[in-house]
């Protein structure tokens, strides 16, 4: 008999805003995955900020992925993870769903998100006009340490592996 | 080695070879019907040719495709031992 063709896998590449949205990207895969889509490991967008600059690492790393023919990439989707509470965060999300990626903003912001994931939420006040701060110094003061440096400030090894495609 | 396997003037018996590798550099050397991949998802495994996979062509990028894992057989690559968990 013969035997069904087998799919091609789906396959997810992250690019987080920094070290710790591969905190909170490891955390939630760890967590929720099905095992049914493939992710690559991270890569780390070292910092994003305004969305000229943004764009331009975003055309950088499409460059180095070299997906040629796209046809034959069809299965393989970005996905990216920001903080939502960045001046350009909405401008960035529009671009990256015109480019049919995946896009995850954390919303207010990764320390926000894993705050409200270990169950200590940052109340919105009336008069707070720096809640990324807020949630930054909350943050820090749960863990003993900034986000980017919570898997570095913990003992065992804590480092994504990247490999080259 | 391989290339010695595949030419018929070393290889006079028509001598078969079976190995395993984790290096896609071989992809070069095979048919897509010599490849095979082998994969664990659960508590079986599965085995099957690269000539099974749909849609795929000898002159596609198989190094590539399978680093990015589209034909299984690679391991579950996030070695992220989830420090966050233990903070919980």
């Amino acid at each position: 008999m013969r035997r069904q063709k087998i799919e091609q896998k789906d396959v997810v590449i992250p690019y987080c805003e920094g070290e710790t949205e591969i905190s909170l990207f490891g955390f939630l895969k760890h967590q929720y995955s099905n095992g049914r889509i493939s992710f690559k490991q991270p890569d780390d967008l070292k910092g994003v900020s305004a969305f000229p600059s943004f764009k331009r690492k975003y055309e950088k790393k499409v460059k180095e992925l070299n997906f040629k023919p796209a046809r034959n990439y069809e299965k393989v989707r970005l996905l990216f993870i920001i903080d939502n509470d960045l001046a350009d965060s909405a401008k960035i999300k529009k671009f990256l769903d015109a480019e049919k990626h995946l896009v995850q903003l954390c919303d207010p912001n990764t320390e926000g998100m894993i705050l409200n994931i270990i169950g200590k939420p940052q109340a919105k006040t009336v008069g707070n006009k720096d809640y990324r701060k807020k949630c930054k110094d909350a943050f820090e003061s749960h863990f003993g340490c900034k986000a980017h440096k919570l898997q570095n400030s913990l003992p065992g090894k804590t480092r994504f592996v990247n490999r080259s495609i | 080695m391989l290339s010695i396997f595949k030419n018929a003037e070393f290889n006079t018996n028509n001598s078969q070879l079976f190995f395993a590798s984790h290096n896609p550099e071989t992809f070069d050397l095979l048919d897509l019907g010599q490849a095979y991949i082998v994969e664990r998802p659960d508590s079986y495994s599965s085995v099957y040719k690269l000539s099974e996979i749909e849609d795929l062509k000898k002159r596609d990028n198989l190094k590539k495709k399978y680093r990015l894992g589209m034909f299984g057989g690679t391991p579950d690559v996030v070695d992220f031992d989830y420090k966050l968990k233990q903070l919980l």
